[in-house]
């Protein structure tokens, strides 16, 4: 049988380059360019591939993947082909934590309020819409558990992907002290 | 209120009438106002998502 794609996704700033660089060291093949270098934001680096942000254009490289974990923001997985089977590995994060920490690497204290009521309205939304695809497997992770219990997170996952990955590296990745937003 | 006339189904108009009358608007016009500033206010959220995730370096 063929492999799914493994998808990372969720809002920016919570936790999907976390989650990337945690597959990457269990083993977990994935793509990545590494042209959005590591910053202030994100020391652990980000984990993404350009070519991402043109998938309303083009998604069929996506098919050259199978088997590999991949970093989409939500707002791109309604551009997934709908004959691809996917795992969508979906980072949850308060809400108030994730539009803090948006905030902090935008420079600007943006109404907090007003942004919480639209991305959960959002997430709402795509979420609706992943659980009418057929070819798309949800899977929530947890923020908050991953930085608090990193080896029952990943042991869990590996459990329910079945896939070999090596817990004690992906483990080593987690640097709770990194996660200064936590409401 | 006197403006620019839309035209409608008259179908469509009926059931519109209807539903007005339903969620206890005090006009059909009312009614057809309400949900097209909803979609315009709809839109400009969208867009300011769309913003914020380009700021970002998401999109």
């Amino acid at each position: 049988m063929k492999q799914p794609l493994y998808v990372v996704s969720g809002l920016p700033r919570s936790g999907t380059s976390l989650l990337m660089g945690a597959l990457a060291a269990g083993g977990l093949p994935i793509v990545s360019d590494g042209i959005r270098k590591p910053d202030q934001h994100n020391t652990n680096g980000y984990f993404e591939y350009e070519p991402v942000k043109k998938l309303s254009e083009d998604a069929g490289w996506l098919f050259e993947h199978r088997g590999h974990a991949v970093k989409i923001i939500y707002r791109l997985l309604y551009f997934l082909p709908p004959e691809l089977p996917c795992v969508v590995l979906f980072m949850e994060r308060s809400l108030s934590e994730v539009v803090a920490s948006q905030n902090k690497m935008l420079g600007k204290a943006d109404e907090p309020g007003r942004w919480v009521s639209l991305f959960k309205k959002e997430l709402d939304k795509v979420k609706r819409w992943v659980s009418r695809q057929t070819n798309i497997r949800l899977l929530e992770i947890s923020h908050r558990e991953l930085i608090r219990q990193p080896p029952q997170t990943f042991t869990s996952l590996t459990e329910v992907l079945d896939l070999p990955l090596d817990v004690e590296a992906m483990t080593a990745t987690v640097k709770p002290e990194l996660y200064r937003e936590r409401h | 209120m006197f403006g620019p006339k839309v035209k409608l189904d008259a179908h469509l108009l009926k059931k519109a009438e209807a539903r007005s009358r339903e969620l206890g608007y005090s006009s059909v016009q009312e009614y057809i106002s309400h949900l097209i500033e909803k979609d315009l206010n709809e839109s400009k959220d969208d867009q300011a998502v769309e913003d914020r995730l380009k700021g970002l370096g998401y999109l």
